[in-house]
């Protein structure tokens, strides 16, 4: 003679794989003739009561039944005992993360993407030993980021031929920030995801653009880097083309955003073709002498795009330079540094105005870049400070992931009080982990005058010189 | 201070819930789901995944190894964990890839298995089956998101679905809407991606290995709607 237990519990968390193992256990145990553990739902509850279980009225879809078959009464306690058993068991987290103990991480790049076929491989080795890494990635048919510097040109062209042959996608060497999908590699911006897709050859000028176009309320759907030598001649914009290629089959991607230094001439025309044969449209935003800034580059997508062109921001306001005649830019990204030079353009020749890139190879041999360790640039800003020749600073701060947790709580104390104007270009988002709002809040705190755009924070060191900077210099 | 990746719309919407204590549906160290009510009275499922948890469309995806929750609340627009608040720190794409027309595929249904998915076979599916996500419901989320990827409506079958959502689990009526809208697990994401590649069978034994039923189910569910679509002349 059987009898029946149903047993209801609410809220009980079990994923398919626990509720199986728990059914399989609950068979095995003494005096147990059928066992059914399973969510109510009301097909669910059909068969139990076909299978001759009464389960309670009011038995919700979210609840857990347990249902046994007994040989008799006096099997229950142990039979529900087991069943607890299972239970907890199935929900303690495996030692290791896993059934069976801990799995060996994988060795080699090769090893890895067997166990994870086809995902992108980010690699950031030291230079000399990238590509052998890359090339391995490449084999197994993963597209590559190269986090990298200082791999030599010749193994870089040689990467890209071979990625080209297997359509795959070379970001880098020395590509800082990517954007796939939404999700951010190295130091990238949270970025809401939107129709614009950049192909960047410049990691900060890949970041100011998202940060403008943030703020515009535009989002970025994916940004590719493709290193700061690809559309040079030797390179010949190999990873480009690919890049461009992938935004243009994206159906998310409305437009495609090229940042890069103008490319070299034979590369150019190339590269036109290839946007020629593209369906979604291209808009360049290259940084060189007498091309557009990268706030006009910005607004141009904006119009482009048909949105309004907001106003960028500025928080507080520097006094004009009360002395000296220099213009001290100290800059932690190559491309806001090389912005800053070329929107002082004419005005910064033989003036002694200075555009300092910390994150240059110089500054970062045998040391973190800048945007994590910024003990270099504080150190020349203390020098810059104290120098009487100076008469304006001009820094930036970059947010986002990979950077600096809060970096403003380092640069603020060390402008506190100073007598020369200080100008800092932040270049983040609203949901950037450092929360955009409190640095520039505490960089206001420390009398500094805060821009979004880097080029109107540019424009706006030049305009507080002294009005005889340049003729001071000149002398 | 817990950082999540988040869906889009998700994010969006723990920012339209109501101030208050959010009910624990599911508890468990690999993942906790919360019942949601937005500010427009429209309920849903939210969960917070661990390392392990499968990564569904309406999770907030962290890094932790093994959960601990006891209660859950929103205070300020933000989702707090007991009293520990979590924080959007990136956003995912959960939306399927666009694949029209279809490729050719080597993917075939699973004999065993529910053979067809018609308007009149919904009420037999959903909620059919073993775990939080029962076997009928997997199914039909394939099938679903399959033909959001081919952008061949289904309103006969998207109409039966939603007008059999309360006989779920909250979970699994949350997937099998995410499932309405094309949003997917990435593994089912990748498969897609690769139909009609080389890569093909490696993508399907990936999604085949999520959860103990619940990817070979979707991948029969999207089996199912190739064959369909095939026959509709939807695909190359």
């Amino acid at each position: 003679m059987t009898t029946t237990h149903v047993e209801v519990r609410p809220g009980a968390y079990a994923d398919s794989v626990t509720l199986l193992r728990v059914s399989r256990t609950a068979q095995q145990l003494d005096g147990v003739v059928a066992a059914q553990v399973a969510m109510a739902t009301p097909l669910n509850v059909d068969v139990l009561t076909g299978m001759g279980f009464a389960v309670p009225a009011g038995t919700g879809a979210n609840d857990l039944v347990v249902a046994l078959r007994l040989t008799g009464d006096d099997a229950l306690p142990a039979a529900v005992a087991g069943v607890d058993r299972a239970l907890a068991e199935a929900n303690r987290p495996a030692p290791g993360g896993g059934e069976g103990g801990t799995v060996a991480p994988p060795r080699t790049t090769a090893t890895a993407l067997d166990r994870a076929p086809g995902s992108v491989v980010l690699v950031s080795v030291p230079g000399p030993h990238a590509t052998v890494e890359a090339m391995d990635a490449l084999d197994a048919g993963s597209d590559v980021m190269i986090f990298s510097d200082n791999v030599p040109v010749e193994q870089e062209v040689a990467l890209k031929r071979a990625a080209a042959e297997r359509s795959l996608l070379v970001m880098g060497p020395d590509c800082g920030t990517a954007v796939l999908g939404g999700l951010g590699l190295g130091f990238a911006n949270t970025v809401e995801l939107g129709p614009v897709g950049i192909v960047a050859a410049s990691g900060t000028g890949c970041q100011q653009v998202m940060a403008l176009l943030d703020h515009a309320g535009v989002g970025v759907h994916t940004a590719l880097g493709v290193g700061g030598r690809d559309l040079s001649a030797p390179v010949g914009g190999l990873a480009t083309r690919e890049a461009l290629r992938r935004l243009d089959a994206d159906p998310a991607v409305e437009l495609i955003v090229l940042v890069s230094k103008p490319p070299a001439a034979e590369v150019a025309e190339e590269i036109d073709g290839v946007v020629a044969s593209l369906a979604t449209p291209v808009e360049y935003a290259l940084l060189g002498p007498g091309r557009p800034d990268l706030t006009a580059a910005t607004e141009a997508v904006l119009a482009r795009l048909g949105r309004p062109v907001p106003d960028w921001p500025v928080h507080g306001a520097a006094r004009p330079a009360a002395g000296g005649h220099r213009l001290r830019g100290l800059f932690v990204g190559g491309t806001l540094a090389t912005e800053a030079a070329q929107v002082a353009g004419a005005e910064a020749a033989g003036s002694g105005h200075t555009f300092v890139d910390f994150g240059d190879d110089d500054w970062t041999r045998g040391r973190a870049h800048p945007m994590i360790d910024p003990t270099v640039r504080l150190e020349h800003l203390a020098a810059a400070l104290a120098d009487p020749e100076t008469a304006v600073v001009l820094l930036d701060l970059v947010l986002g992931h990979g950077a600096e947790p809060d970096p403003a709580a380092v640069l603020a104390p060390a402008i506190t009080g100073a007598r020369t104007p200080v100008v800092v270009s932040v270049v983040g988002t609203a949901a950037d982990p450092q929360g955009l709002t409190a640095q520039i809040d505490a960089l206001v705190a420390a009398g500094a005058e805060v821009h979004l755009s880097h080029a109107r924070a540019t424009r706006r060191a030049l305009a507080l010189l002294p009005a005889d900077a340049t003729i001071g210099a000149a002398r | 201070m817990i950082g999540v990746s988040a869906p889009v719309r998700v994010r969006d919407l723990l920012r339209r819930v109501t101030d208050g204590p959010v009910p624990v549906v599911h508890r468990g160290p690999d993942a906790v789901y919360l019942a949601v009510r937005d500010d427009d009275g429209r309920e849903g499922c939210v969960g917070v995944l661990g390392a392990h948890a499968v990564p569904v469309p309406c999770g907030l995806r962290s890094g932790i190894p093994a959960l601990d929750v006891g209660t859950a609340a929103v205070r300020g627009g933000t989702l707090h964990l007991d009293d520990e608040p979590v924080a959007v720190r990136r956003l995912v794409d959960t939306r399927v890839p666009a694949r029209s027309p279809l490729p050719r595929s080597g993917l075939r249904p699973a004999p065993g298995l529910p053979p067809a998915v018609t308007p009149g076979a919904v009420a037999g599916l959903v909620g059919r089956g073993e775990g939080l996500t029962p076997l009928g419901d997997d199914v039909l989320c394939g099938w679903l998101a399959l033909h959001r990827s081919a952008a061949a409506p289904t309103p006969e079958v998207d109409a039966a679905v939603r007008a059999h959502l309360h006989r779920t689990t909250l979970l699994s009526a949350e997937l099998l809407r995410c499932a309405l809208r094309g949003e997917v697990v990435p593994q089912f994401a990748a498969l897609v991606t690769a139909l009609g590649t080389p890569a093909e069978p490696a993508a399907a034994a990936a999604l085949a290995a999520v959860g103990h039923t619940s990817g070979a189910a979707m991948l029969h569910g999207a089996a199912l709607a190739l064959s369909a679509l095939h026959t509709e002349g939807v695909a190359a």
